[in-house]
């Protein structure tokens, strides 16, 4: 693994990510090829997933922080965004500390911008491409952003679709979008 | 009873009865503005006095083209192009024998209520006065109880939750009329910006927000539930996650909008004129979210703005992706999620039990469900309802159910009831709940009228509301700029591109062709990613600064009688010739220019544009002093007006001149290579700022002070003379 930062302010994509993902990877359910192992064994009952509590459960401050450390995460707990479609629920997880949102998502992730919202803190992170292919066995997207009062977020993740023969090319597919109007005592956070 | 009798021509209120024998249609003259109302005579217990009807709450606040009773019993469609009202009954079935009321003219739409039903009528018999129809429900059917004359063009309605205000817009007088509907008087008449359309009333009842067809700013008004109403404009820039950096774009098609029941969210389902996402060279479809100030904070916009330079992170795999397949989606800076998620969105009801925004996507013939929880719904599609039944083999365009234009929700939500104007049906679809899909049969459809005696009319409407056909609308319909076949009121950059010779782009060998952008860096996003170039583009790849010729969109109704030429230099020698071209500067080739396809559909497009699309209504107020005077300098040797504009052929001769050199073109855009422009007509000029082809004077006064003598002779005037040609011009 490697952080992939081609055209990135440097500073954005701190080496705090590299100890994030090995959290990640270490706390997050199944991915999706040991679901489809576990769906093709039908005596093998799948583990159960953590249940999310709803992000409204939460008291979130509205004063900024400084970014969670690694350790924080490691205890996070596991929350379900205010919406977010089927799939989405399926493929991604999102932690909370404090005001700051952890994303993580199963899925073979090629990218992902920041469209709107502020930067500060904010870690992007995406399984690099494997030597000689395009799909990484565990592939991965990762969104830390801070959920600030009056400022709206909002990330584009980009997947990979095709193949060796028909070629790849980039989509869009999940767009977390985080917005805290300043009247409005909690934010609310779709992903879709 | 006549409306609009000499008896009545000084009240702001016609009381009157079908039940007493009021005709459908009358005469003579009305009122051309309502500044406070008067109460009416009337029969007795119909009118102004009498108690409100009591029965179930209305199921929606805001008008449309289609509405469901409070009782549940029936659907009420706004017939526009018919003149009529026509009642469905509930249960819906297909084959059920929809009722109709001849209306005294063009409604646009209708709201159902405790007991009554209100209906917004254009022009009352060619009076060029508005009105609002109010009807009774009664055993029988319904009565009209009454009529409240209104500014012309009267289309909105939104009433307040204790249904004792109505709130009306109208259109092309851009004005909008706060009424009592106890008293059924006018409270205030209130002037607002361009083409105010959509209502969305507050639950609190006292403020409302108004959607409007030309800019991207919203009307707010305050007050509703007090004698003094008042409005103010409030900004709200379109698609800020699509828009380019540091740009607030305009908007179009604002043609609704909706509160949610909270009154903490109002959207603007619009058209972004500019915005980037894939090759809209048109733009793109926005909600645009408000969120209304409480205890006197200011309104703001609930989405976030693009910003360049934001955190992204890729992956080798991405990298290789960007190389050898520019036109990926993936690869331009801007999300392309939902750049396509409706063309012109007409209308739209929000689903409270899905929090989802269902919109009426006139040129796709789709209701689209969006999730509503988004900063901007239109990039969360959940659902497309295709509500087409069948399409012709020759055009691409619906012949069942074509154009949706009104939407209404049952009362279990599990169903939309959607009018679909330019095929004269009522469908109903079947909403899933969740992420869950239909790909069901065709929704049950129910046709209002009959058949259209004319085919080759029926033809045109529904080619000119259609952005599907491959051959006419380079997926935006005539609609989508000419709504009505009005305009949007947005400067163009028509900008000719080449084929970039050092690329494998696959336009390689492919001839020149021009194309409009809505914004200069539009024309850059597809340079870049079509591997294209242009002579007509200023400013290196991702700075552009300027591009293309500045071209304002055209009025279309009641300008193209004339046999020709068309054109901006009157390069089109008639106007099927100018439709073919048109087809070709509004997609992104010229492959498809001047073949029989196209000029078939010309055709039935022609005459559409010429019999079908009405002219906005005309105050039959006799001209003032002011404006005479302006008239006789408009037809004066010296000012030369009237021997280009020539008042018997819509004032223009059609002829080309070559102008003065105009002064160096707006910001972001190139000088004109050819200074030689047809004569423009000016009918309805006063309606249609911006002014000049480049759209640089915002209004005919400063169109004429800064004139120095490019069209005519208008520098001997004096300040005075100038203000009395206006006057004149604003009769037109």
């Amino acid at each position: 693994m490697r952080l992939a930062h081609a055209f990135a302010p440097m500073s954005l994509f701190a080496a705090a990510s590299l100890a994030m993902l090995g959290n990640a990877a270490s706390s997050s359910p199944p991915s999706l090829t040991a679901s489809a192992s576990a769906s093709a064994a039908p005596k093998r009952r799948a583990p159960e997933r953590p249940r999310p509590s709803p992000l409204a459960n939460h008291t979130i401050p509205r004063e900024e922080s400084e970014p969670p450390k690694p350790e924080e995460w490691r205890n996070a707990p596991m929350v379900a965004p205010t919406r977010a479609s089927s799939s989405a629920s399926r493929r991604c997880r999102a932690y909370l500390v404090r005001e700051w949102l952890k994303l993580n998502c199963d899925l073979s992730a090629a990218a992902i911008r920041q469209l709107a919202g502020p930067h500060q803190g904010v870690l992007l992170w995406v399984t690099p491409t494997p030597e000689g292919g395009f799909f990484a066995d565990k592939p991965m997207a990762q969104i830390i952003a801070p959920m600030r009062p009056g400022s709206p977020s909002v990330f584009q993740i980009y997947e990979i679709s095709g193949g060796e023969y028909e070629g790849v090319w980039a989509e869009p597919s999940y767009l977390l979008d985080i917005q805290w109007p300043e009247a409005e005592p909690q934010p609310k956070v779709v992903l879709r | 009873m006549r409306f609009g009798s000499t008896q009545f021509c000084s009240l702001a209120l016609f009381a009157s009865a079908l039940l007493t024998g009021c005709s459908d249609r009358g005469g003579g003259e009305a009122p051309t503005s309502a500044q406070s109302g008067a109460q009416a005579p009337g029969p007795a217990g119909s009118a102004a006095t009498a108690e409100q009807p009591r029965g179930p709450k209305a199921p929606s606040l805001s008008g449309a083209s289609l509405a469901r009773a409070a009782e549940d019993d029936a659907l009420y469609v706004a017939d526009e192009d018919h003149r009529a009202l026509r009642v469905v009954p509930l249960p819906f079935q297909r084959d059920a024998e929809p009722k109709t009321i001849a209306l005294p003219g063009r409604p646009a739409q209708v709201l159902a209520a405790s007991g009554r039903v209100f209906v917004t009528v254009r022009e009352i018999d060619e009076s060029g006065a508005g009105a609002l129809l109010v009807h009774a429900r009664t055993p029988s059917g319904l009565a009209e109880q009454a009529r409240v004359a209104l500014p012309g063009d009267a289309w909105g309605i939104a009433i307040t939750p204790d249904e004792r205000r109505a709130i009306v817009t109208s259109a092309w007088t851009a004005k909008l009329s706060v009424i009592d509907l106890e008293k059924l008087t006018v409270i205030a008449t209130l002037d607002v910006g361009r083409e105010p359309r959509g209502i969305a009333v507050m639950p609190s009842g006292d403020r409302a927000y108004v959607s409007h067809l030309v800019g991207s700013g919203v009307t707010r008004v305050d007050g509703l539930a007090g004698e003094a109403p008042t409005a103010s404009s409030v900004a709200l820039p379109a698609a800020p996650l699509r828009s380019p950096a540091g740009v607030e774009l305009s908007a179009s098609l604002g043609y609704a909008a909706v509160a949610n029941a909270a009154g903490d969210r109002v959207y603007f389902p619009r058209h972004a004129l500019g915005a980037l996402g894939g090759d809209a060279w048109w733009g793109t479809p926005a909600v645009d979210v408000l969120l209304p100030g409480r205890e006197g904070q200011p309104d703001r916009a609930l989405s976030g703005r693009f910003k360049p330079a934001m955190p992204k992170t890729r992956n080798a795999l991405f990298e290789q992706v960007e190389k050898g397949r520019p036109w990926s989606p993936g690869v331009m800076p801007h999300s392309e999620l939902g750049a396509d998620a409706f063309v012109q969105p007409r209308a739209a009801v929000l689903r409270p039990s899905e929090e989802t925004l269902l919109v009426a996507s006139e040129g796709t013939d789709e209701l689209v469900e969006l999730d509503a929880q988004l900063s901007d719904p239109s990039f969360g599609v959940i659902r497309r309802h295709k509500i087409t039944i069948h399409r012709e083999t020759y055009y691409d365009v619906a012949t069942r159910c074509g154009a949706p234009s009104g939407i209404a929700l049952s009362s279990d939500e599990a169903a939309a009831y959607v009018h679909c104007r330019s095929t004269d049906e009522v469908v109903m679809v079947s909403l899933a709940r969740g992420d869950g899909q239909y790909h069901s049969v065709p929704p049950p459809a129910l046709k209002l009228v009959a058949g259209e005696a004319d085919e080759s009319m029926s033809l045109g409407r529904r080619l000119y509301y259609n952005a599907t056909d491959g051959v006419m609308s380079g997926k935006l319909a005539c609609a989508g700029c000419h709504p009505e076949g009005r305009e949007d009121g947005h400067v163009w950059h028509e900008v000719r591109f080449a084929p970039d010779d050092q690329s494998d782009s696959f336009m390689s060998g492919r001839e020149p062709f021009v194309n409009f952008v809505g914004h200069e860096a539009q024309a850059d996003a597809l340079m870049q990613r079509w591997k294209v170039k242009s002579e007509e583009v200023r400013g290196e790849p991702g700075r552009v600064s300027a591009a293309g010729h500045p071209r304002q969109t055209p009025m279309l109704v009641a300008r193209v009688a004339a046999q020709g030429p068309y054109g901006w230099h009157g390069e089109s020698k008639d106007l099927p010739a100018r439709l073919v071209a048109g087809f070709t500067l509004h997609r992104w080739s010229s492959d498809w220019n001047a073949d029989s396809l196209a000029v078939a559909r010309a055709g039935h497009l022609v005459k559409f544009l010429r019999e079908g699309l009405v002219a906005p209504p005309r105050a039959k107020a006799e001209p003032s002093a002011e404006a005479l005077r302006g008239k006789a300098i408009f037809e004066s040797k010296e000012a030369m007006c009237s021997s280009c504009h020539v008042a018997a052929t819509g004032y223009t001769d059609r002829s080309v001149v070559p102008l003065l050199p105009a002064p160096p073109p707006p910001r972001g855009f190139v000088r004109e290579s050819n200074e030689a422009f047809k004569t423009p007509s000016l009918l309805f000029v006063g309606g249609s700022p911006p002014y000049f082809h480049d759209g640089r004077y915002a209004t005919l006064l400063e169109l004429v002070e800064k004139n120095a003598d490019r069209m005519g002779r208008t520098s001997h005037l004096s300040a005075e003379d100038k203000k009395a040609l206006v006057a004149y011009l604003e009769t037109l």
